[in-house]
Protein backbone atom coordinates (compact mmCIF):
# COMPACT_ATOMS: atom_id res chain seq x y z
CA UNK A 1 0.00 0.00 0.00
CA UNK A 2 1.04 2.96 -0.97
CA UNK A 3 0.88 6.35 1.21
CA UNK A 4 0.10 9.85 -0.64
CA UNK A 5 -0.83 12.80 1.24
CA UNK A 6 -3.84 14.74 -0.17
CA UNK A 7 -3.33 18.47 -0.30
CA UNK A 8 -6.44 20.53 0.35
CA UNK A 9 -6.38 21.17 -3.38
CA UNK A 10 -7.87 17.71 -4.06
CA UNK A 11 -11.36 18.30 -3.72
CA UNK A 12 -13.62 15.19 -1.91
CA UNK A 13 -17.12 14.83 -2.15
CA UNK A 14 -19.06 12.08 -0.84
CA UNK A 15 -20.27 10.60 -4.37
CA UNK A 16 -24.63 10.72 -3.44
CA UNK A 17 -23.84 14.65 -2.98
CA UNK A 18 -21.50 16.12 -5.52
CA UNK A 19 -24.16 18.71 -6.42
CA UNK A 20 -23.90 21.09 -9.37
CA UNK A 21 -22.16 18.77 -11.54
CA UNK A 22 -21.97 18.39 -15.17
CA UNK A 23 -20.68 15.64 -17.17
CA UNK A 24 -19.00 16.93 -19.95
CA UNK A 25 -18.47 15.41 -23.31
CA UNK A 26 -14.72 15.27 -23.04
CA UNK A 27 -12.69 12.81 -22.19
CA UNK A 28 -10.06 11.80 -20.12
CA UNK A 29 -8.30 10.62 -22.45
CA UNK A 30 -8.13 14.68 -23.56
CA UNK A 31 -6.38 15.26 -21.14
CA UNK A 32 -2.71 14.69 -19.78
CA UNK A 33 -1.61 14.89 -16.07
CA UNK A 34 0.98 17.61 -15.08
CA UNK A 35 4.28 15.89 -14.07
CA UNK A 36 3.28 17.91 -10.69
CA UNK A 37 0.19 15.56 -10.63
CA UNK A 38 1.80 12.36 -11.25
CA UNK A 39 4.38 12.96 -8.80
CA UNK A 40 1.65 14.10 -6.17
CA UNK A 41 -1.02 11.15 -6.80
CA UNK A 42 1.04 8.70 -9.04
CA UNK A 43 -2.20 6.17 -7.92
CA UNK A 44 -5.00 8.17 -9.70
CA UNK A 45 -3.12 7.83 -13.13
CA UNK A 46 -5.07 6.03 -15.08
CA UNK A 47 -8.43 6.18 -12.87
CA UNK A 48 -9.95 8.93 -14.11
CA UNK A 49 -13.36 8.06 -15.29
CA UNK A 50 -14.63 11.05 -16.64
CA UNK A 51 -14.26 15.18 -16.95
CA UNK A 52 -17.37 16.93 -15.34
CA UNK A 53 -18.14 20.58 -15.26
CA UNK A 54 -18.61 22.20 -11.52
CA UNK A 55 -19.44 26.08 -11.34
CA UNK A 56 -17.82 26.57 -14.70
CA UNK A 57 -14.49 24.53 -13.98
CA UNK A 58 -13.64 21.47 -15.06
CA UNK A 59 -12.36 19.18 -13.26
CA UNK A 60 -11.36 15.41 -13.16
CA UNK A 61 -13.78 12.59 -11.80
CA UNK A 62 -12.16 9.49 -9.77
CA UNK A 63 -14.58 7.53 -7.76
CA UNK A 64 -13.16 5.41 -4.88
CA UNK A 65 -14.32 3.09 -1.71
CA UNK A 66 -13.12 3.42 1.33
CA UNK A 67 -11.65 0.27 3.10
CA UNK A 68 -10.26 1.97 6.40
CA UNK A 69 -9.48 4.47 8.15
CA UNK A 70 -6.80 4.62 11.04
CA UNK A 71 -6.75 8.32 12.58
CA UNK A 72 -5.90 10.86 9.72
CA UNK A 73 -5.17 7.71 7.15
CA UNK A 74 -7.85 6.88 4.64
CA UNK A 75 -6.89 3.61 2.54
CA UNK A 76 -8.81 4.36 -0.38
CA UNK A 77 -9.48 1.52 -3.20
CA UNK A 78 -9.72 1.96 -7.04
CA UNK A 79 -12.13 -0.02 -9.16
CA UNK A 80 -11.52 1.53 -12.33
CA UNK A 81 -7.45 0.19 -11.74
CA UNK A 82 -8.16 -2.23 -8.94
CA UNK A 83 -5.26 -0.56 -6.85
CA UNK A 84 -5.04 0.30 -3.58
CA UNK A 85 -3.53 3.27 -2.08
CA UNK A 86 -3.60 5.05 1.49
CA UNK A 87 -3.81 8.97 1.83
CA UNK A 88 -3.03 11.48 4.20
CA UNK A 89 -5.52 14.34 3.88
CA UNK A 90 -4.19 17.43 5.42
CA UNK A 91 -5.39 18.29 8.91
CA UNK A 92 -7.50 20.85 7.29
CA UNK A 93 -9.11 18.68 4.43
CA UNK A 94 -12.53 18.01 4.75
CA UNK A 95 -15.34 15.94 2.61
CA UNK A 96 -18.54 16.59 2.09
CA UNK A 97 -21.30 13.96 3.35
CA UNK A 98 -24.94 15.08 2.89
CA UNK A 99 -23.16 18.57 2.33
CA UNK A 100 -22.08 18.54 5.51
CA UNK A 101 -18.20 19.16 6.10
CA UNK A 102 -16.59 15.96 7.51
CA UNK A 103 -13.35 15.26 8.88
CA UNK A 104 -11.40 12.40 6.47
CA UNK A 105 -11.06 10.26 9.85
CA UNK A 106 -14.75 10.20 10.02
CA UNK A 107 -15.21 8.74 7.12
CA UNK A 108 -16.52 4.69 7.25
CA UNK A 109 -15.89 1.25 5.46
CA UNK A 110 -17.47 1.10 2.37
CA UNK A 111 -18.59 4.20 1.83
CA UNK A 112 -17.94 5.48 -1.72
CA UNK A 113 -16.69 8.83 -3.03
CA UNK A 114 -15.87 10.97 -5.57
CA UNK A 115 -12.45 12.82 -5.80
CA UNK A 116 -12.11 15.48 -8.64
CA UNK A 117 -8.72 17.09 -8.82
CA UNK A 118 -8.86 20.64 -11.01
CA UNK A 119 -7.85 19.96 -14.57
CA UNK A 120 -6.17 23.60 -14.94
CA UNK A 121 -4.25 22.84 -12.20
CA UNK A 122 -3.33 18.84 -12.56
CA UNK A 123 -3.61 18.55 -16.32
CA UNK A 124 -2.74 19.98 -19.52
CA UNK A 125 -5.02 19.50 -23.07
CA UNK A 126 -3.48 16.26 -25.00
CA UNK A 127 -2.55 18.03 -27.58
CA UNK A 128 0.65 16.54 -29.15
CA UNK A 129 1.04 18.65 -32.65
CA UNK A 130 0.93 22.28 -31.18
CA UNK A 131 3.47 24.17 -32.09
CA UNK A 132 3.14 27.91 -30.17
CA UNK A 133 4.47 30.28 -32.19
CA UNK A 134 7.40 28.71 -34.02
CA UNK A 135 8.85 31.82 -35.34
CA UNK A 136 11.06 30.71 -38.78
CA UNK A 137 12.59 33.44 -41.51
CA UNK A 138 11.15 32.12 -44.56
CA UNK A 139 12.92 33.86 -47.58
CA UNK A 140 10.16 35.91 -49.63
CA UNK A 141 10.51 36.39 -53.11
CA UNK A 142 9.16 39.91 -53.65
CA UNK A 143 8.46 41.25 -57.05
CA UNK A 144 9.78 44.55 -57.39
CA UNK A 145 7.96 46.02 -59.70
CA UNK A 146 9.37 48.59 -61.72
CA UNK A 147 8.24 52.29 -61.42
CA UNK A 148 7.60 53.72 -64.48
CA UNK A 149 9.38 57.13 -63.97
CA UNK A 150 11.54 59.44 -66.54
CA UNK A 151 15.23 59.30 -67.41
CA UNK A 152 17.85 60.45 -64.75
CA UNK A 153 20.48 62.62 -66.31
CA UNK A 154 22.99 63.78 -64.30
CA UNK A 155 26.37 62.11 -63.92
CA UNK A 156 28.80 62.13 -60.36
CA UNK A 157 31.71 63.65 -62.32
CA UNK A 158 30.81 67.10 -62.53
CA UNK A 159 30.42 66.57 -58.69
CA UNK A 160 33.62 65.02 -58.10
CA UNK A 161 35.37 68.27 -60.43
CA UNK A 162 33.49 70.75 -57.93
CA UNK A 163 35.27 68.73 -55.09
CA UNK A 164 38.27 68.93 -56.52
CA UNK A 165 38.15 72.52 -57.04
CA UNK A 166 36.81 73.11 -53.75
CA UNK A 167 39.80 71.47 -52.83
CA UNK A 168 42.06 73.65 -54.76
CA UNK A 169 40.61 76.87 -53.31
CA UNK A 170 41.16 74.97 -49.72
CA UNK A 171 45.03 74.15 -50.81
CA UNK A 172 45.53 77.67 -51.94
CA UNK A 173 44.18 79.84 -48.90
CA UNK A 174 46.24 77.38 -46.82
CA UNK A 175 49.62 78.22 -48.96
CA UNK A 176 48.18 81.74 -48.83
CA UNK A 177 48.06 81.88 -44.88
CA UNK A 178 51.18 80.27 -44.44
CA UNK A 179 52.83 82.76 -46.79
CA UNK A 180 51.33 85.38 -45.95
CA UNK A 181 51.43 86.38 -49.44
CA UNK A 182 47.99 86.77 -51.73
CA UNK A 183 47.50 85.46 -55.06
CA UNK A 184 44.14 86.70 -55.53
CA UNK A 185 43.91 86.20 -59.12
CA UNK A 186 44.30 82.49 -58.84
CA UNK A 187 41.62 82.54 -56.35
CA UNK A 188 39.50 84.33 -58.43
CA UNK A 189 39.69 81.90 -61.34
CA UNK A 190 39.14 78.64 -58.91
CA UNK A 191 35.80 80.39 -57.27
CA UNK A 192 34.96 81.17 -61.16
CA UNK A 193 35.64 78.06 -61.98
CA UNK A 194 33.83 76.86 -59.57
CA UNK A 195 30.55 78.66 -60.34
CA UNK A 196 30.94 77.20 -63.50
CA UNK A 197 31.31 74.09 -62.67
CA UNK A 198 27.99 72.02 -62.78
CA UNK A 199 26.56 70.88 -59.36
CA UNK A 200 25.24 67.63 -59.96
CA UNK A 201 22.68 65.58 -58.48
CA UNK A 202 23.51 62.29 -57.36
CA UNK A 203 21.99 59.67 -59.29
CA UNK A 204 18.19 57.80 -57.95
CA UNK A 205 17.54 54.70 -58.47
CA UNK A 206 13.69 53.45 -59.16
CA UNK A 207 13.96 50.61 -56.43
CA UNK A 208 16.91 50.04 -54.25
CA UNK A 209 16.07 47.51 -51.48
CA UNK A 210 15.13 44.46 -52.50
CA UNK A 211 12.53 43.14 -50.01
CA UNK A 212 11.57 40.29 -47.95
CA UNK A 213 11.69 39.83 -44.67
CA UNK A 214 9.78 37.69 -41.94
CA UNK A 215 7.46 34.73 -41.66
CA UNK A 216 6.13 33.93 -38.51
CA UNK A 217 3.82 31.17 -38.31
CA UNK A 218 1.94 30.74 -35.21
CA UNK A 219 -0.06 27.16 -35.23
CA UNK A 220 -2.33 26.18 -32.31
CA UNK A 221 -5.20 23.60 -31.79
CA UNK A 222 -7.58 23.39 -29.34
CA UNK A 223 -9.99 20.24 -28.36
CA UNK A 224 -14.44 21.19 -28.86
CA UNK A 225 -15.56 20.43 -25.79
CA UNK A 226 -19.05 21.37 -26.82
CA UNK A 227 -21.04 22.39 -30.08
CA UNK A 228 -23.98 24.18 -30.73
CA UNK A 229 -25.65 23.30 -34.15
CA UNK A 230 -28.24 26.21 -33.76
CA UNK A 231 -25.66 28.87 -32.98
CA UNK A 232 -22.87 27.63 -34.70
CA UNK A 233 -20.87 28.11 -31.37
CA UNK A 234 -17.98 26.06 -30.53
CA UNK A 235 -17.00 25.77 -27.29
CA UNK A 236 -13.34 25.20 -27.30
CA UNK A 237 -10.16 24.79 -24.52
CA UNK A 238 -6.94 25.33 -26.12
CA UNK A 239 -3.47 24.02 -25.51
CA UNK A 240 -3.51 26.25 -22.01
CA UNK A 241 -6.51 24.57 -20.51
CA UNK A 242 -8.08 27.88 -21.44
CA UNK A 243 -11.63 27.82 -22.41
CA UNK A 244 -13.20 29.83 -25.02
CA UNK A 245 -16.63 30.00 -27.31
CA UNK A 246 -16.41 31.29 -31.04
CA UNK A 247 -19.03 31.32 -33.07
CA UNK A 248 -18.02 29.45 -36.98
CA UNK A 249 -19.07 32.04 -39.74
CA UNK A 250 -21.03 30.62 -42.93
CA UNK A 251 -17.68 30.31 -44.24
CA UNK A 252 -16.55 27.30 -42.19
CA UNK A 253 -18.58 24.51 -44.50
CA UNK A 254 -19.93 21.30 -43.36
CA UNK A 255 -20.03 22.75 -39.95
CA UNK A 256 -22.76 19.85 -38.67
CA UNK A 257 -19.51 17.83 -39.06
CA UNK A 258 -17.72 18.82 -36.06
CA UNK A 259 -18.35 17.40 -32.97
CA UNK A 260 -17.24 17.48 -29.06
CA UNK A 261 -13.35 16.36 -28.47
CA UNK A 262 -12.57 16.86 -32.36
CA UNK A 263 -9.76 18.91 -32.30
CA UNK A 264 -9.66 22.42 -34.31
CA UNK A 265 -6.28 23.14 -36.03
CA UNK A 266 -5.50 26.90 -36.64
CA UNK A 267 -2.84 28.12 -38.32
CA UNK A 268 -1.58 31.63 -39.01
CA UNK A 269 0.60 32.92 -40.62
CA UNK A 270 2.05 36.49 -41.28
CA UNK A 271 4.68 37.45 -43.93
CA UNK A 272 6.06 40.89 -43.90
CA UNK A 273 7.77 41.90 -47.13
CA UNK A 274 9.67 44.96 -47.08
CA UNK A 275 11.08 47.58 -49.49
CA UNK A 276 11.79 50.84 -50.65
CA UNK A 277 9.97 52.94 -53.35
CA UNK A 278 9.79 56.40 -54.17
CA UNK A 279 8.15 58.58 -53.01
CA UNK A 280 4.73 58.83 -54.30
CA UNK A 281 5.37 55.80 -56.02
CA UNK A 282 1.82 53.95 -57.47
CA UNK A 283 0.39 51.58 -54.45
CA UNK A 284 0.02 47.86 -54.92
CA UNK A 285 -2.98 46.27 -54.74
CA UNK A 286 -4.38 44.40 -51.61
CA UNK A 287 -5.68 41.26 -52.37
CA UNK A 288 -7.66 38.87 -50.55
CA UNK A 289 -8.78 35.29 -50.91
CA UNK A 290 -11.10 32.30 -49.15
CA UNK A 291 -10.73 28.98 -49.82
CA UNK A 292 -13.82 26.57 -48.15
CA UNK A 293 -13.91 22.92 -48.07
CA UNK A 294 -15.67 21.04 -50.23
CA UNK A 295 -19.07 19.89 -49.18
CA UNK A 296 -18.64 16.64 -47.38
CA UNK A 297 -15.27 17.58 -46.49
CA UNK A 298 -13.81 17.64 -43.79
CA UNK A 299 -14.82 21.44 -42.46
CA UNK A 300 -11.94 23.85 -43.30
CA UNK A 301 -11.44 27.17 -44.23
CA UNK A 302 -8.03 28.83 -45.34
CA UNK A 303 -8.22 32.83 -46.12
CA UNK A 304 -5.30 34.69 -46.91
CA UNK A 305 -5.15 38.80 -47.57
CA UNK A 306 -2.33 40.67 -48.66
CA UNK A 307 -2.08 44.22 -48.25
CA UNK A 308 0.40 47.46 -48.42
CA UNK A 309 0.96 49.45 -45.63
CA UNK A 310 4.01 52.89 -45.56
CA UNK A 311 6.12 52.63 -43.11
CA UNK A 312 9.24 54.69 -42.15
CA UNK A 313 12.85 52.93 -40.90
CA UNK A 314 13.19 54.11 -37.16
CA UNK A 315 16.16 52.07 -36.02
CA UNK A 316 18.11 49.26 -37.68
CA UNK A 317 20.25 47.09 -35.18
CA UNK A 318 22.79 45.97 -37.86
CA UNK A 319 24.29 43.06 -35.54
CA UNK A 320 20.90 41.08 -35.38
CA UNK A 321 19.51 42.59 -38.32
CA UNK A 322 16.47 43.74 -36.94
CA UNK A 323 14.69 47.36 -38.58
CA UNK A 324 12.05 49.08 -36.69
CA UNK A 325 9.47 50.62 -38.73
CA UNK A 326 6.71 53.00 -37.90
CA UNK A 327 3.52 52.78 -40.04
CA UNK A 328 1.90 55.78 -41.16
CA UNK A 329 -0.53 54.84 -38.44
CA UNK A 330 2.05 55.04 -35.45
CA UNK A 331 2.15 51.53 -35.23
CA UNK A 332 5.43 49.99 -34.88
CA UNK A 333 7.13 47.06 -36.14
CA UNK A 334 9.63 45.28 -35.97
CA UNK A 335 11.43 43.17 -38.46
CA UNK A 336 14.17 40.66 -39.28
CA UNK A 337 16.07 41.56 -42.21
CA UNK A 338 17.17 38.40 -44.24
CA UNK A 339 20.45 37.39 -44.70
CA UNK A 340 20.64 38.55 -48.40
CA UNK A 341 19.60 41.76 -48.35
CA UNK A 342 22.51 44.36 -48.20
CA UNK A 343 22.11 46.81 -45.13
CA UNK A 344 23.88 49.40 -46.52
CA UNK A 345 20.92 50.12 -48.66
CA UNK A 346 18.65 50.52 -45.94
CA UNK A 347 19.00 53.60 -44.12
CA UNK A 348 17.55 55.22 -40.72
CA UNK A 349 14.29 57.59 -42.43
CA UNK A 350 14.00 55.39 -45.67
CA UNK A 351 10.19 55.14 -46.42
CA UNK A 352 9.32 51.49 -47.82
CA UNK A 353 6.59 49.87 -48.18
CA UNK A 354 5.68 46.74 -46.34
CA UNK A 355 3.71 44.23 -48.02
CA UNK A 356 1.69 41.75 -45.35
CA UNK A 357 0.28 38.86 -46.45
CA UNK A 358 -1.83 37.19 -43.39
CA UNK A 359 -3.23 33.83 -43.78
CA UNK A 360 -5.08 31.80 -40.91
CA UNK A 361 -6.37 28.13 -41.99
CA UNK A 362 -8.61 26.80 -39.98
CA UNK A 363 -9.21 22.52 -40.08
CA UNK A 364 -10.52 19.85 -38.05
CA UNK A 365 -9.29 16.44 -37.01
CA UNK A 366 -11.74 14.08 -35.91
CA UNK A 367 -11.68 12.60 -32.49
CA UNK A 368 -10.01 9.80 -31.67
CA UNK A 369 -12.99 6.92 -30.40
CA UNK A 370 -11.32 6.05 -27.19
CA UNK B 1 53.01 71.90 -36.19
CA UNK B 2 54.17 73.78 -39.27
CA UNK B 3 55.40 70.91 -41.12
CA UNK B 4 52.17 69.39 -40.62
CA UNK B 5 50.81 72.06 -41.99
CA UNK B 6 52.46 72.24 -45.38
CA UNK B 7 51.58 68.80 -45.52
CA UNK B 8 48.10 68.96 -45.11
CA UNK B 9 48.46 71.97 -47.73
CA UNK B 10 49.96 69.64 -50.47
CA UNK B 11 47.90 66.65 -49.90
CA UNK B 12 44.72 69.02 -50.29
CA UNK B 13 46.30 70.86 -53.41
CA UNK B 14 47.15 67.45 -54.94
CA UNK B 15 43.90 65.96 -54.11
CA UNK B 16 42.29 68.67 -55.48
CA UNK B 17 44.22 68.40 -58.85
CA UNK B 18 43.46 64.81 -58.96
CA UNK B 19 39.57 65.33 -58.93
CA UNK B 20 39.85 67.82 -61.11
CA UNK B 21 42.12 66.24 -63.59
CA UNK B 22 39.97 63.01 -63.49
CA UNK B 23 36.65 65.12 -63.83
CA UNK B 24 37.87 66.83 -66.93
CA UNK B 25 39.27 63.76 -68.36
CA UNK B 26 35.79 62.40 -68.39
CA UNK B 27 34.38 65.02 -69.82
CA UNK B 28 36.79 65.73 -72.61
CA UNK B 29 36.69 61.82 -72.96
CA UNK B 30 32.79 62.16 -73.36
CA UNK B 31 32.86 65.47 -75.69
CA UNK B 32 35.55 63.81 -78.35
CA UNK B 33 33.29 60.32 -78.56
CA UNK B 34 30.20 62.79 -78.51
CA UNK B 35 32.50 64.76 -81.76
CA UNK B 36 33.63 61.41 -83.20
CA UNK B 37 29.88 59.96 -83.48
CA UNK B 38 28.94 63.06 -84.82
CA UNK B 39 31.34 63.19 -88.01
CA UNK B 40 30.50 59.42 -88.10
CA UNK B 41 26.69 59.96 -88.58
CA UNK B 42 27.90 62.57 -90.99
CA UNK B 43 30.41 60.83 -92.83
CA UNK B 44 27.01 57.76 -93.15
CA UNK B 45 24.91 60.26 -94.22
CA UNK B 46 27.14 60.81 -97.21
CA UNK B 47 27.76 57.59 -98.18
CA UNK B 48 31.24 57.45 -96.45
CA UNK B 49 32.56 54.20 -95.22
CA UNK B 50 32.38 54.65 -91.55
CA UNK B 51 35.60 55.78 -89.37
CA UNK B 52 37.04 52.65 -87.03
CA UNK B 53 35.09 53.08 -83.55
CA UNK B 54 34.77 51.82 -80.48
CA UNK B 55 31.69 53.03 -79.73
CA UNK B 56 29.09 49.88 -79.19
CA UNK B 57 25.78 52.07 -79.32
CA UNK B 58 24.58 52.97 -82.48
CA UNK B 59 23.98 56.87 -83.38
CA UNK B 60 20.53 57.30 -83.95
CA UNK B 61 20.48 60.78 -85.29
CA UNK B 62 22.25 63.72 -84.56
CA UNK B 63 20.20 66.62 -82.52
CA UNK B 64 21.15 70.86 -83.14
CA UNK B 65 19.92 74.08 -81.59
CA UNK B 66 22.09 76.38 -82.97
CA UNK B 67 20.32 78.97 -80.96
CA UNK B 68 21.92 77.74 -77.52
CA UNK B 69 24.66 75.94 -79.02
CA UNK B 70 23.64 72.24 -78.66
CA UNK B 71 25.23 69.63 -81.20
CA UNK B 72 25.01 65.96 -79.40
CA UNK B 73 24.38 62.63 -81.47
CA UNK B 74 21.54 60.61 -79.89
CA UNK B 75 22.15 57.17 -79.07
CA UNK B 76 20.06 54.10 -78.49
CA UNK B 77 19.47 54.01 -74.86
CA UNK B 78 19.83 55.96 -71.68
CA UNK B 79 22.77 54.00 -70.36
CA UNK B 80 25.17 55.42 -68.24
CA UNK B 81 27.65 54.98 -71.61
CA UNK B 82 25.66 56.96 -73.81
CA UNK B 83 24.43 59.65 -72.17
CA UNK B 84 28.24 60.28 -71.05
CA UNK B 85 28.89 60.80 -74.72
CA UNK B 86 25.31 62.43 -76.08
CA UNK B 87 22.19 61.84 -75.71
CA UNK B 88 19.74 58.87 -75.42
CA UNK B 89 16.78 57.45 -77.18
CA UNK B 90 14.02 56.64 -74.15
CA UNK B 91 13.02 53.43 -74.87
CA UNK B 92 9.22 52.77 -75.36
CA UNK B 93 9.06 55.89 -77.58
CA UNK B 94 8.83 56.56 -81.37
CA UNK B 95 12.21 56.07 -83.47
CA UNK B 96 14.05 59.43 -84.21
CA UNK B 97 13.54 59.08 -87.99
CA UNK B 98 9.40 57.70 -86.96
CA UNK B 99 6.10 59.03 -86.25
CA UNK B 100 4.71 60.24 -82.78
CA UNK B 101 6.03 60.80 -79.73
CA UNK B 102 10.12 60.96 -80.13
CA UNK B 103 11.86 61.26 -76.59
CA UNK B 104 15.31 62.14 -75.74
CA UNK B 105 17.10 62.80 -72.57
CA UNK B 106 20.62 64.37 -71.83
CA UNK B 107 22.69 65.34 -68.94
CA UNK B 108 21.86 68.76 -67.78
CA UNK B 109 25.35 69.11 -66.56
CA UNK B 110 26.74 68.60 -70.01
CA UNK B 111 25.00 68.31 -73.28
CA UNK B 112 21.50 69.88 -72.70
CA UNK B 113 22.69 72.66 -70.53
CA UNK B 114 21.66 74.85 -73.15
CA UNK B 115 17.57 73.89 -72.73
CA UNK B 116 17.46 76.74 -69.88
CA UNK B 117 17.95 79.39 -72.57
CA UNK B 118 15.17 77.53 -75.07
CA UNK B 119 11.89 79.33 -75.72
CA UNK B 120 8.86 78.63 -77.29
CA UNK B 121 9.34 79.07 -80.40
CA UNK B 122 12.98 77.96 -81.19
CA UNK B 123 13.81 76.00 -83.57
CA UNK B 124 15.40 72.27 -83.21
CA UNK B 125 17.47 70.23 -86.21
CA UNK B 126 17.46 66.52 -85.89
CA UNK B 127 19.07 64.95 -88.48
CA UNK B 128 18.56 61.09 -88.97
CA UNK B 129 19.11 58.31 -91.62
CA UNK B 130 15.77 59.13 -93.03
CA UNK B 131 16.10 62.58 -93.42
CA UNK B 132 16.48 66.11 -91.18
CA UNK B 133 13.85 67.15 -89.68
CA UNK B 134 12.88 70.34 -87.63
CA UNK B 135 10.65 70.83 -84.73
CA UNK B 136 9.53 73.96 -83.23
CA UNK B 137 9.59 74.20 -79.33
CA UNK B 138 5.96 74.78 -78.25
CA UNK B 139 5.67 74.16 -74.32
CA UNK B 140 8.16 73.86 -71.65
CA UNK B 141 7.52 72.37 -68.28
CA UNK B 142 8.57 70.95 -65.55
CA UNK B 143 7.35 67.59 -64.21
CA UNK B 144 7.55 65.00 -61.06
CA UNK B 145 10.45 62.09 -62.28
CA UNK B 146 7.08 59.74 -61.98
CA UNK B 147 4.75 61.86 -64.18
CA UNK B 148 5.32 59.98 -67.39
CA UNK B 149 2.76 61.85 -69.37
CA UNK B 150 5.61 63.22 -71.20
CA UNK B 151 6.39 59.75 -72.66
CA UNK B 152 2.54 59.16 -73.99
CA UNK B 153 1.96 58.04 -77.48
CA UNK B 154 0.84 61.41 -79.62
CA UNK B 155 -1.03 61.40 -82.74
CA UNK B 156 1.18 63.81 -84.72
CA UNK B 157 4.84 63.13 -84.64
CA UNK B 158 6.75 65.42 -81.77
CA UNK B 159 9.75 65.78 -79.74
CA UNK B 160 10.40 65.29 -76.63
CA UNK B 161 13.58 66.60 -74.54
CA UNK B 162 14.36 65.23 -71.64
CA UNK B 163 16.81 66.43 -68.58
CA UNK B 164 17.24 66.87 -64.74
CA UNK B 165 15.67 70.00 -63.14
CA UNK B 166 16.54 72.27 -61.49
CA UNK B 167 19.93 72.69 -63.96
CA UNK B 168 21.78 74.37 -60.74
CA UNK B 169 20.91 72.17 -57.88
CA UNK B 170 23.18 70.15 -54.85
CA UNK B 171 21.95 67.08 -54.28
CA UNK B 172 19.69 64.79 -56.44
CA UNK B 173 17.50 67.40 -58.63
CA UNK B 174 14.06 66.43 -57.71
CA UNK B 175 12.23 67.27 -61.31
CA UNK B 176 12.42 66.87 -64.57
CA UNK B 177 12.64 70.09 -67.43
CA UNK B 178 10.33 68.87 -70.61
CA UNK B 179 11.25 70.47 -73.63
CA UNK B 180 7.98 69.94 -76.27
CA UNK B 181 8.41 70.29 -80.06
CA UNK B 182 5.82 69.87 -83.01
CA UNK B 183 6.83 68.55 -85.88
CA UNK B 184 7.73 71.65 -88.93
CA UNK B 185 9.45 70.41 -91.26
CA UNK B 186 10.34 66.79 -93.12
CA UNK B 187 8.35 63.45 -92.71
Amino acid sequence: MKMIRLLALVVLFAGANASAQEMTALSCNDFRPTDEAIERFPDLVGACEGIVERNGELYGLFTAVVRRVMGNNVTLYLPATKKTFTAKPDSSARVLIDGRKTRPRDLVRGQEIRIYLSVSEFSKPDIQEVAFVTEENVVVDVTIEEVPALPTTASVWPSVGAAGLLLLGAGYLMRRRRLGAATPIALLIGVSLLGAAPIVDAESKTVQIPGKVVTSTVRSMAIVEAVDKETRELKLIDAHGKRYTVVASDLVANFDQIEPRDRIVMEYLESVAVFAVPAGAPELGDTASVEVAPLGDKPGIKAAETFMVKATVESINVTDRIAVLRGENGQVRTVKIADDVPLDLIEVGDEVRMRITQALAVSVKKADKS
Amino acid sequence: MNRFTVILERATLVSGAVLVSLAGLVWAEGAAKSRAAIVDFERQQAGQQLALSDEVESTLAVLRIDSVEIEVPVFDSTSKSALKKGAGHVEGSARPGGEGNIAIAAHRDTFFRGLKDVEIGTDIEMATPQGRRVFRVSELKIVDPLDVSALDPTEGTVLTLITCYPFYYVGPAPDRYIVRAELLQGN
